[in-house]
């Protein structure tokens, strides 16, 4: 009978259990690996052989088929290495298993037989739980992140003679205290929004997006302190909770970019990826399908600098993603979906030369509106909030003024996002007031009279769409939001007409 | 018309000789088949120029020239068509064949606008504010299609309404600035597009002196909105002037480079322009009256009566009041505001929001409010 050994492989960012089956026949001496694996899995037989001859133990002079189960599925990765030895190691009778429990065994193999932490690890720790597998045997350097998930034994080692001596119980496992008590730290890099002087009225309508998960398109002159306040957003958004911190730590983990960071990732995420970007980098891609900045960013905040300088092709695939919350990216091998939801903020300069609205600029209006076209009107219709950035003039500051700190900005944020919360209980795929759709706008906008009158004057005098007006609306649903109003108010309103200044501007070109 | 365009495209023989030619021989079919000997008697004309008016007697490039205007849609103004202004021909080297796009209508002589392709805010209100009244007038604004003042002169104007023509250097079919292509297309609707050079032809630096002769003699009168040194924008009143039309220049700054070569224009002889009404003129309004073809246009109110019309009466909240004191010497931007106020940036969000709305204060590009005193 062949030896079963259980381990995982990734799909997406979700794991499952893979039946690591090991048969020696007698034969030609040779190793064979079956199952769909991918050229790291089929190099595994390399490493193994290094990894047993190195540890003393003897490789089969033998034909060795492996399969790995279910043999329908692709899989790639090179943290099968371990298994796969264990695997040989019972077969030829080397390794004689005294644990009774099952053990999902993950870790890459050196040549000389230490195991080396591989990513994915946390998608497999999780998927090992939900297949009812009690421990897990991970390299050590993987164990930080293996811990995150409890409810399963994780036990982490340093080489393959380590593993086969606590499977054979000749040498007890001796948990690491260091490691063991992993806590995040909720440390944000020292950016506070009181940093951010005289732009208090800026910060209000930023604090608005954060709390309704309006998209954010900031304009202005080069230096004027764009990139400052978008670095900034992330330390008002609230926390994340346990799910969604293990959601964001998944994806990393699956990208292979948590083994720097380690632990889980307690910080919403903030990603910002130069206007050069492909549109396979942003959207996820490559050959295995990995994902890209927008499921990077999940949880978080996507931030385009200058956004207008982006391909066309490169801004539209956005659309979909940020229409259904996640992203399907199929290649000839693989097909992932991975989640993207995120709070995109953009930046971009108001013209060519950058500095329209003072007497440095001298582009007409035609020319302004051309480079504003950039940017297609999908896109600038899923831009909620639309605010120049202006500069301050230093000599107006009063000396000693400081802003208000994100700890409090970011209580304002939390308790509009509660009152959201509870309205769209029970609602699929709506979270806050940025999703909504058109009959819950006209569920829950409801206007005070004086507030419908202030936008229908609005509305007449700079003849806006009624989709505009829509916008308008949900907007000011966040503002009063803000303030726990169940109606909506005229002061909602007034605030909510300044949250669109482009299409203002528009208003007033001299263009046809 | 073959021959028209055949007399305009004669190599080496320019407007006012092909004049001299038209006016011995009355039509071009005539100068077409005339003898070499008859065309040196031709008062300007030498045996050499007549040689080789005789040697390109061929109108298969004339054929192929309309074929290719039917195809695209051109029209051809001849020099002897009604509709070709008669003020248009004081030009000495009015061109015999224009080539025009959209309408030329029977009273199609008006006032030019032109200046600089970078202007300043200044410039383009008051380039905005003259096509608009022009517009309202129903008098024609004639321009040069350029960035900057021209391209606002005619948008002002076909937004008030109003009938504009363009003049072009280059081909019709050559979109030159681009970004001009769909103002192009309105004009074609509610104007016309004209040039002196055949479809396909490119902007070159040496046509555009050509096409700002055209503006000045299709125009009564000429504003110069904003013009720095050497612009080209000088080439049109120098033009102008020599062909007697009247020019009017808004003063600039002193010390602005943008408004140097306005300036010298005043201070050249040219009317100082202080307020629209100055583009009206008299034997205009006769010469449409005469025509029968007053089409009543709706009166286009201008942005400052819509403002008034929106203007809701009311007393000013405190706070409004103390933003309006504020305000009432110079506009200020939110900040300034806030100092002066003492009122928090949020607040003054709200309540200017509300003001500005009700047409109270105004927000300028460059983010500052300035009360309306209307």
């Amino acid at each position: 009978m062949a030896s079963i050994v259980n381990s995982f492989a990734i799909t997406g960012v979700e794991a499952y259990l893979v039946d690591v089956e090991v048969k020696a026949i007698p034969g030609q001496p040779m190793i064979s690996i079956v199952g769909l694996g991918d050229t790291a899995v089929k190099e595994a037989r390399e490493r193994v052989e290094a990894a047993i001859n190195d540890s003393r133990y003897t490789f089969p002079q033998k034909k060795v088929v492996i399969n790995l189960a279910p043999s329908d599925l692709k899989k790639s990765g090179s943290h099968f290495d371990l298994s796969i030895a264990i695997g040989i190691l019972i077969e030829t009778g080397q390794l004689a298993l005294k644990k009774e429990e099952k053990f999902g065994i993950i870790g890459e193999l050196s040549l000389n037989s230490r195991l080396r932490a591989c990513s994915g690890i946390l998608p497999m720790v999780i998927a090992a739980r939900n297949a009812g597998v009690k421990n897990i045997i991970v390299p050590r350097d993987n164990l930080r992140e293996a811990s995150l998930v409890a409810g399963l034994q994780v036990y982490g080692f340093e080489s393959l003679k380590d593993v086969a001596e606590f499977l054979e119980d000749k040498k007890p496992y001796q948990a690491d205290a260091k490691n063991a008590e992993f806590i995040g730290s909720v440390v944000m890099d020292g950016v506070d929004f009181c940093d951010v002087q005289g732009q208090d009225g800026l910060i209000e309508y930023i604090v608005v997006a954060a709390a309704g998960g309006h998209n954010l398109l900031m304009i202005g002159s080069p230096g004027c302190g764009k990139s400052m306040i978008a670095k900034r957003i992330p330390t008002i958004l609230p926390s994340m909770t346990e799910e969604e911190a293990l959601e964001v730590t998944k994806i990393y983990s699956v990208a292979g970019i948590l083994k720097e960071k380690g632990g889980l990732i307690r910080n919403r995420p903030f990603r910002s990826p130069h206007h050069n970007a492909s549109t396979n980098s942003l959207i996820g891609g490559g050959k295995d399908a990995t994902p890209g900045e927008i499921s990077l960013a999940h949880n978080g905040v996507l931030f385009l600098d200058e956004i207008a300088e982006f391909g066309k092709n490169t801004l539209e695939s956005l659309r979909q993603p940020m229409e259904d919350q996640r992203v399907t990216i199929s290649r000839v091998r693989y097909t992932n979906t991975y989640p993207a939801s995120f709070m995109l903020v953009a930046a971009m300069n108001p013209c060519t030369c950058g500095y329209f609205g003072t007497d440095r600029c001298k582009c007409t209006d035609y020319e302004v509106m051309k480079y504003r076209q950039k940017i297609s009107g999908p896109i600038m219709d899923r831009m909620d909030i639309q605010k120049y950035v202006r500069p301050v003039d230093f000599m107006d500051l009063s000396n000693d003024y400081k802003g208000a700190t994100s700890e409090s900005l970011r209580q304002r944020v939390e308790a509009a996002r509660k009152i959201q919360q509870k309205r769209f209980a029970g609602i699929q795929g709506i979270n806050c007031n940025s999703q909504m759709g058109n009959q819950l706008i006209k569920e829950h906008c409801i206007l005070e009279d004086d507030g419908k009158k202030l936008l229908m004057l609005a509305y007449e005098r700079y003849q806006y769409s009624a989709r505009a007006y829509h916008k308008y609306l949900k907007v000011a649903r966040t503002f009063a939001d803000m303030e726990a109003s169940a109606k909506i108010r005229k002061k909602d309103v007034a605030l909510a007409i300044m949250a669109r200044d482009l299409e203002k501007d528009r208003a007033g070109m001299t263009v046809l | 018309m073959e021959y028209w365009i055949w007399l305009s495209g004669l190599r080496g023989i320019g407007p006012i000789a092909q004049k001299k030619l038209l006016e011995y021989f009355k039509t071009p079919n005539r100068i077409y088949e005339s003898s070499e000997e008859e065309l040196v008697t031709v008062p300007g004309i030498g045996s050499s120029l007549a040689q080789s008016i005789c040697e390109a007697r061929s109108l298969d490039g004339a054929f192929s020239v309309l074929e290719e205007l039917n195809q695209k849609k051109m029209k051809v103004l001849a020099y002897d068509d009604p509709l070709y202004p008669d003020l248009a021909k004081e030009w000495p080297e009015a061109p015999v064949v224009l080539y025009y796009m959209g309408t030329i209508r029977k009273s199609c002589v008006g006032q030019g606008i032109v200046g600089s392709r970078r202007c300043s805010a200044y410039g383009k209100q008051v380039a905005v504010e003259a096509a608009g009244y022009l517009a309202q007038k129903d008098i024609p604004v004639i321009s040069g299609l350029a960035k900057g003042i021209d391209g606002y002169a005619h948008t002002a104007c076909l937004k008030a309404g109003g009938y504009t023509i363009a003049f072009l250097g280059n081909g019709l079919d050559v979109y030159y600035p681009r970004e001009h292509r769909e103002l192009q297309a309105s004009i074609i609707e509610n104007g016309a597009v004209v040039s002196m050079y055949l479809p396909g032809t490119k902007p070159r630096p040496e046509h555009f002196p050509k096409r700002n002769g055209l503006i000045s003699s299709w125009s009564r009168k000429l504003l110069v909105a904003e013009a720095a040194n050497k612009s080209g924008a000088l080439i049109t009143a120098q033009l102008a002037k020599t062909l007697g039309r009247e020019i009017f220049v808004p003063p600039h700054e002193i010390y602005r480079v943008s408004g140097q070569g306005t300036n010298q224009l005043l201070k050249n002889g040219a009317t100082l322009y202080l307020k629209p009404e100055q583009l009206d003129c008299r034997d205009f309004l006769k010469e449409q009256f005469l025509s029968e073809t007053n089409e009543t246009t709706g009166p286009v109110a201008n942005s400052r009566s819509k403002r008034k019309q929106n203007r809701t009466e009311r007393k000013l909240t405190a706070d409004e009041a103390k933003i309006q004191a504020v305000l009432i010497s110079s506009e200020k931007n939110i900040q300034q505001i806030e100092a002066l106020t003492g009122i928090s940036q949020v607040c003054l969000i709200e309540r200017l929001s509300i003001m500005e709305l009700e047409g109270v204060v105004a927000l300028s590009s460059c983010g500052c409010y300035k009360f309306l005193d209307c």
